[in-house]
């Protein structure tokens, strides 16, 4: 019995040794991480320094704020923590900001990064590398120019949501799938663009609207990155134009004018399918846009009967050309920039790999005078609840 | 170069195995030899003799003079001429039966009767006995003193005369058993109630009257040196596979040991896989459920004492199955079935997945449980993995608690139990509220599945261990080698994983899903082997064909 102890003793003492082997690497305890949310990117005011803004949630005044928000007490009610640093470079900066607080920072839940303007402009694939190499980052990370300077961004107090960036998040997120007004950007498209060599990169900006004295943030513009500079912008009916091209429309609302021009119906968008093909003609390059779009009648301001195929003709009619109208206006611009928003050089190249080669050194210069057939077809399916118009047509 | 090192590693662990091998080997040698040969030395007379006081001479010095033996002696015949004696065991005999039908005749009616030739009495004529006076069913004659030694121990009489070397054996068993109560261990809603009891001859019977069937078979021996226990196996002859029974035989010889208590001892001496912790053979409380698994072509084992019945082979799918899962329709019953294989999972992988999350894995978490979950951990002082198993242990400790104590004591275990995790604990912040949900959720899902609430509790804790220690990785290896040893397993020739691992695709019919009873034509492909056919087709119900419904 004595000896069959000491063997039971011994392979117990084995397990242990083996359980110690592993040394439980990667192990950390949830109360030992400070969960990122949101990184900014600003230039630093020397050359080649970056100040960074990383945004930490305070996950315990974010939990216990609902319960009582008299006498929670414990410093500021507000769910975040912002640590800026100024570094030389991205992980430098991060484990600076190690000095500064007890916990390891933990970028798997990062929701934004967003660029200031200062450091868009003077390029940012120097910052875009550790996000991309680190392994707790994600891909699907919102980014963001900043109007300003991103610190300022990441300290504006949400209306709902617990953190700035997790708000600033929310909002991204609710562009790529109801609103379609300004591109979502996740850092795998933005570093695929930003490693093409024609197209270029976008991102939406976000601005501060100081309205009724309170700060909020509002995403505002597209920014248009030639290589990994920030060129200049698309507004708002240009980014839509740039949207409908690239097929990243989900929804929106088309406002067609009558041709009375008082009265205006507002379309909106179901379906969208667009595709960019290109063709090589005589050695010269022609670009074709082709759109399908499909949306509901949502409002009408006159009491003009629409539930009628003529008059769903003429509606769909207008609407096609106010889509062109925005896809001709973006090109335009990206034109005037210079920069191949709509990944035109991708496409030749993906098609004609062969000719691509002669085209890819004078691609400049072709950009600007390729030829590109916007075709647009729209379709109205419904009329929505109502078929008549709830106003009496004037006598 | 790897290949070398890893073959001197293959190597280094096959000898350190079978040192350890060896070692338990020897220690086992060493131990003392049990000595089951006790019984056999008293019975130096192997049969009995003709007079009556020798007889009861050897009697009495190998029964003792215990209080409850009784020994009766008397005198019959129309000159009371004639000396005999009854032996019986007072509680373990009816003493109507021994009263009214053996002593009586003798003393009342062998006069009355005033037989023709009384000499037929004489000269140690038993038959005339046996077939005139005594009014019992079951009389037995014989002579060998170890029948009759096992007949009066289990509760028959032995009457013994002058003049005979023979004994008869006559049947009086009586003694108080419980009533045949609801199963407490298989409650259903819907289904009968009655359990099995103590006493066997109930048993054989309540499945008897399940099973009126001429070919359902029931064999009896006697296992145990000392405690002489019986011993029943049950087949219904004809949809049984033959070799099945001659293998449970052979595992029942090869038993010797000295006390057979209950069926769980049998179990643990025939069973496939003794160092599994998953059983390889099923048990029930209930004689319905019992006679399905007969009916299936498996075979019952009863043991007397004790209404745990064994059912053999076991596959793995029992433990999700439930008598009542046939008796309510398919739907529901489809169902439950599925609910019980998450409950399963729930409950092995549930600790130790939340582990792994919180401490490894956090990226995996949605960002606003991540918050919650950060939240519930501030503060407190112990990494999640003790904290999950600590409170693992002290559950399991209530539970054991709440088994054992008596029913009033109980409710106070779990009052106390229900206070301490629920709320003291974290209040106190020793634990994190998320960590409680976790554990009550485990702790719940494992009661869904009785079968294997024990093969849980072991299963849970390995995962605990290898997720709080090697994360997901661990967890993911753990559940390789569980499912290897689990495909591995045999239950009595037949793989443990049966209609699943072997996929027999007829057979899921009765596995996730229950499917209509009219549509189970065959049945389980593993185990019905012999006899597959259980019904004919076209048994759906449908209504009267030709004529239209015009209303």
């Amino acid at each position: 019995m004595k000896k069959f102890i000491s063997v039971f003793i011994k392979i117990i003492v084995c397990i242990f040794i083996v359980l110690n082997l592993t040394s439980c690497w990667g192990a950390h305890e949830l109360n030992k991480l400070a969960i990122v949310m949101g990184v900014g990117i600003d230039k630093g005011k020397a050359n080649d320094m970056v100040d960074i803004t990383v945004q930490v949630a305070k996950v315990l005044d974010i939990k216990s704020s609902p319960k009582g928000s008299s006498g929670s007490g414990g410093g500021s009610d507000s769910g975040y923590l912002n640590l800026e640093e100024k570094a030389s470079g991205i992980s430098q900066a991060v484990k600076n900001i190690n000095r500064k607080i007890d916990r390891k920072l933990f970028f798997s839940h990062n929701q934004v990064i967003i660029l200031g303007k200062d450091a868009a402009e003077t390029g940012i694939s120097k910052y875009i590398d550790f996000f991309l190499r680190y392994r707790e980052n994600r891909l699907l990370v919102w980014v963001i120019v900043a109007k300003g300077t991103a610190g300022e961004m990441l300290d504006i107090k949400p209306g709902l949501e617990t953190t700035p960036g997790r708000s600033i998040g929310e909002l991204i997120r609710n562009q790529e799938e109801d609103t379609s007004l300004m591109p979502a950007v996740e850092l795998k498209d933005f570093a695929s663009r930003l490693m093409s060599k024609t197209t270029s990169p976008i991102a939406p900006i976000i601005e501060v609207s100081k309205e009724d004295k309170k700060k909020t943030v509002y995403l505002s513009e597209t920014a248009v990155f030639k290589k990994d500079k920030m060129v200049g912008t698309l507004d708002k009916k240009e980014t839509r134009g740039l949207l409908w091209g690239i097929n990243k429309i989900k929804d929106g609302v088309i406002t067609v004018s009558m041709p009375n021009n008082k009265d205006k119906v507002d379309i909106e968008t179901t379906h969208v399918g667009s595709k960019i093909t290109a063709e090589i003609k005589d050695n010269k390059p022609k670009m074709k846009i082709e759109i399908k779009q499909e949306g509901d009648l949502q409002e009408q301001t006159s009491a003009e009967d629409f539930a009628n195929p003529k008059a769903f003709a003429i509606l769909e009619k207008s609407e096609e050309d106010i889509i062109k109208e925005e896809v001709i206006s973006s090109l335009k611009k990206s034109r005037e920039l210079n920069a191949d928003t709509f990944g035109f050089g991708d496409i030749i190249y993906e098609h004609y790999p062969k000719q691509w080669r002669e085209m890819e050194k004078n691609w400049g210069e072709i950009f600007q005078n390729v030829q590109v057939d916007v075709s647009v077809h729209s379709k109205i399916n419904r009329t929505g609840r109502i078929t008549k118009p709830i106003m009496s047509p004037d006598k | 170069m790897l290949i070398k090192k890893f073959r001197y590693l293959k190597e280094g662990i096959r000898a350190m195995l079978d040192y350890l091998y060896k070692k338990l080997k020897f220690l086992q040698l060493k131990n003392p030899k049990i000595n089951n040969e006790t019984t056999k030395e008293e019975t130096l007379q192997p049969e009995l003799s003709f007079s009556l006081k020798d007889n009861l001479n050897v009697l009495k010095k190998i029964l003792g003079s215990s209080n409850d033996i009784i020994y009766r002696e008397f005198s019959f015949g129309s000159r009371l001429q004639i000396n005999a004696a009854v032996i019986f065991l007072e509680g373990m005999t009816e003493k109507t039966t021994i009263n009214e039908t053996i002593i009586k005749p003798f003393m009342y009616e062998s006069k009355l009767y005033n037989l023709e030739n009384e000499s037929e009495l004489e000269f140690g004529n038993l038959s005339i006995i046996k077939n005139a006076l005594i009014s019992v069913g079951n009389v037995k004659q014989t002579s060998i003193i170890n029948e009759l030694l096992d007949g009066c121990l289990s509760g028959d009489t032995i009457f013994l005369r002058e003049g005979s070397k023979d004994a008869l054996i006559i049947q009086s068993k009586g003694f108080e058993t419980r009533a045949i109560e609801e199963a407490k261990t298989e409650a259903v809603v819907r289904g009968p109630r009655e359990g099995f009891c103590e006493n066997i001859a109930t048993n054989m019977t309540l499945l008897r009257r399940k099973i009126k069937n001429h070919n359902l078979s029931f064999e009896t021996m006697q296992i145990g040196t000392q405690t002489r226990t019986s011993v029943c196996i049950v087949y219904l002859k004809g949809v049984v596979n033959p070799k099945l029974i001659k293998e449970i035989k052979k595992r029942l010889n090869r038993i010797n040991t000295d006390a057979i208590l209950e069926s769980g001892y049998i179990e643990q001496f025939i069973e496939d896989a003794p160092y599994s912790i998953f059983p390889t053979v099923g048990n029930s409380e209930k004689p319905d459920s019992t006679a399905a698994k007969i009916l299936e072509g498996r075979a019952a084992i009863l043991v007397d004492g004790t209404p745990f019945v064994l059912t053999m082979p076991m596959l793995f799918i029992e433990g999700f199955q439930s008598a009542e899962d046939y008796y309510s329709r398919p739907f529901y019953a489809s169902v439950v079935r599925i609910l019980r294989f998450i409950a399963f999972y729930v409950s092995v992988l549930a600790p130790a997945t939340y582990v792994i999350l919180s401490t490894f894995h956090q990226e995996l978490i949605p960002t606003t449980l991540l918050f919650t979950m950060a939240a519930s951990h501030e503060g407190v002082p112990f990494p999640a993995v003790m904290e999950v198993g600590v409170m693992m242990i002290t559950f399991e400790i209530l539970r054991e608690a709440g088994v054992r104590l008596p029913r009033p004591v109980g409710q106070a275990v779990s009052i106390v139990g229900a206070l301490v995790i629920g709320e003291a604990a974290v209040s106190a912040g020793l634990i994190g509220g998320l960590t409680v949900i976790v554990v009550a959720l485990t702790a719940i899902s494992s009661f869904v599945v009785p079968v294997y609430t024990d093969v849980i509790s072991i299963l849970r804790i390995m995962f605990l261990v290898l997720g709080g220690s090697l994360g997901i990785f661990g967890v993911g290896i753990g559940f390789l080698v569980v499912l290897v040893h689990v495909v591995s397993l045999r239950s009595f020739g037949m793989p443990y994983l049966a209609p699943l691992a072997p996929l027999s695709a007829e057979d899921l019919k009765d596995t996730f899903i229950r499917t209509h009873l009219w549509n189970m034509f065959t049945r389980p492909r593993t185990i019905g082997q012999q006899n597959l056919k259980r019904q004919s087709e076209g048994t759906k119900p449908e209504p009267p064909k030709g004529t239209s419904n015009k209303d």
